[in-house]
C-alpha cells in the first residue's frame, strides 16, 4: 500500500482519479480488488475464472471512472458492474459447450487454497471447516438473496447502496436480507458454538 | 347423490373454491344447500376447512417470523429509523423470542464477518497491477490509433 494515500478517503481518491491521477486510481483498485474477489468467491464462480472476471471488472471501473458523477455512489456503481459482469459470464458459459478432458489432474470443482496465518492448528482446521460450510450454505440460497447477503455482510454496503446496485426497492432489500439470514441461520446453526 | 341441484362429485370439485370464497353468490348458495342436506359432503367440507385454516395459521406464523427478522436486521445494521428505535427496544425488553432472535442474528453476523475477513485478508492477488498495465497499454494504443488517423486525414 502506498503510504501517500493511506489516510485518504475513497471519495477523495475518486476525485483525484477523475482528474487523471494514475496513482490514485491504482490505489482505488487495490483497495477494492479483495472485496470483489471475495464476493465472486462466495457467488461460487469457478476459481480459475475469478481472476479473469475480477480483472475485467476492475478494468471497466478504471476505464469508466470519469463517467461516475457522484463519488458517494461509487460502491453501488462498482457492485452494479460486478453483478452485470458475473451474470454475463454465466450466460456465456451456458452457450459454450462443456469440455471433457482425459487428463487425471483436471478437477473442475477444486477450491481455492487460502493460507491461514493463525498459529493454532486445531483452530485452523475448525475455521477452514466453518468457512467451507458458510460458503456452501450461501450457495444454497437463491440468486437474489445470495447477492444481497454477500453485499451486506462481506462488503458492508448500506441498504440504500444495495438497492441501487441490484436495481430494486429498499423494501425488497430489507425482506431479502431478513429471509437470507433466516435461512443461513438454519443451515449454519449446527456448526456454531 | 343429487341434492340442491348439485351432485356430490361436482360439490367435491367446488369444495376448495367454496372454502376460499371464490364462488359467485348463486353457486355458493347451491353448494351450501347441498352441504346442509348431505352429511358425507359436510364431513369432507369440515376436513378441507380445517386444513385450510391450519395452512393459513402456518403462513401467518412464517410471515410474523420474517417481520421479526426484518426489524431485528434493521436494528442490528443501523438502518432503523430513529423514531422507531425506542419503540423497538421496548418490544425487545418485553418479548423473549425477539431477544433470542436478536442474539441469534448477531452471532450469525459475527460468524459470517469473521469468515469473510479470513478469506479476504488471506487472499494474495496481483490483479490491480495487471489492470493498471493493461490500462496503460490500452491508453497508448488509443493514442497511436488517434495519431495514425490524424496523419491520414491530412491527405484527404
Amino acid at each position: 500500500m502506498k503510504l501517500k494515500f493511506k489516510n485518504e478517503t475513497t471519495e477523495n481518491l475518486i476525485q483525484k482519479a477523475q482528474n487523471d491521477d494514475f496513482e490514485a486510481l491504482e490505489e482505488i483498485i487495490r483497495r477494492e480488488e479483495k472485496n470483489i474477489y471475495a464476493t465472486l468467491y462466495y457467488m461460487n464462480a469457478k476459481c480459475d475464472e475469478i481472476s479473469d472476471l475480477v480483472q475485467e471488472i476492475l478494468f471497466k471501473v478504471a476505464k469508466n471512472i470519469k463517467k461516475l458523477k457522484n463519488p458517494k455512489t461509487f460502491r453501488a456503481w462498482l457492485n452494479q458492474i460486478t453483478i452485470r459482469q458475473f451474470y454475463d459470464s454465466l450466460r456465456k458459459k451456458q452457450r459454450t459447450p462443456i469440455k471433457i478432458t482425459l487428463e487425471n489432474d483436471y478437477d473442475d470443482k477444486k477450491e481455492i487454497e487460502i493460507p491461514d496465518t493463525s498459529i493454532n492448528p486445531m483452530g485452523c482446521i475448525l475455521n477452514d471447516e466453518l468457512d467451507l460450510v458458510i460458503k456452501k450454505s450461501i450457495d444454497k440460497l437463491k440468486e437474489p438473496f445470495k447477492m444481497t447477503i454477500v453485499m451486506r455482510e462481506l462488503q458492508g454496503l448500506s441498504y440504500d447502496e444495495i438497492a441501487q446496485a441490484t436495481n430494486s426497492s429498499i423494501g425488497t432489500v430489507k425482506s431479502r436480507i431478513a429471509r437470507a439470514r433466516c435461512k443461513l441461520q438454519e443451515y449454519i446453526k449446527p456448526y456454531m458454538c | 347423490m343429487l341434492k340442491g341441484n348439485l351432485t356430490c362429485t361436482i360439490v367435491g370439485k367446488l369444495l376448495t373454491h367454496y372454502v376460499e370464497d371464490n364462488l359467485d353468490r348463486k353457486c355458493k348458495e347451491m353448494v351450501s344447500l347441498h352441504l346442509r342436506n348431505c352429511p358425507m359432503c359436510m364431513e369432507k367440507y369440515s376436513v378441507v376447512k380445517r386444513l385450510f385454516s391450519e395452512a393459513e395459521k402456518k403462513r401467518r406464523l412464517i410471515k410474523e417470523r420474517e417481520m421479526m427478522y426484518e426489524e431485528i436486521s434493521l436494528y442490528l445494521d443501523g438502518e432503523m429509523e430513529k423514531s422507531r428505535i425506542t419503540d423497538f427496544e421496548a418490544i425487545l425488553a418485553k418479548r423473549k423470542e425477539y431477544e433470542e432472535a436478536l442474539l441469534g442474528i448477531s452471532k450469525l453476523k459475527r460468524t459470517l464477518n469473521n469468515s469473510f475477513y479470513r478469506i479476504k485478508y488471506n487472499l494474495d492477488t496481483d490483479i490491480s497491477q495487471r489492470v493498471m498495465e493493461r490500462l496503460k497499454t490500452s491508453g497508448f494504443k488509443n493514442r497511436v490509433r488517434a495519431a495514425v488517423k490524424r496523419f491520414f486525414s491530412c491527405f484527404h
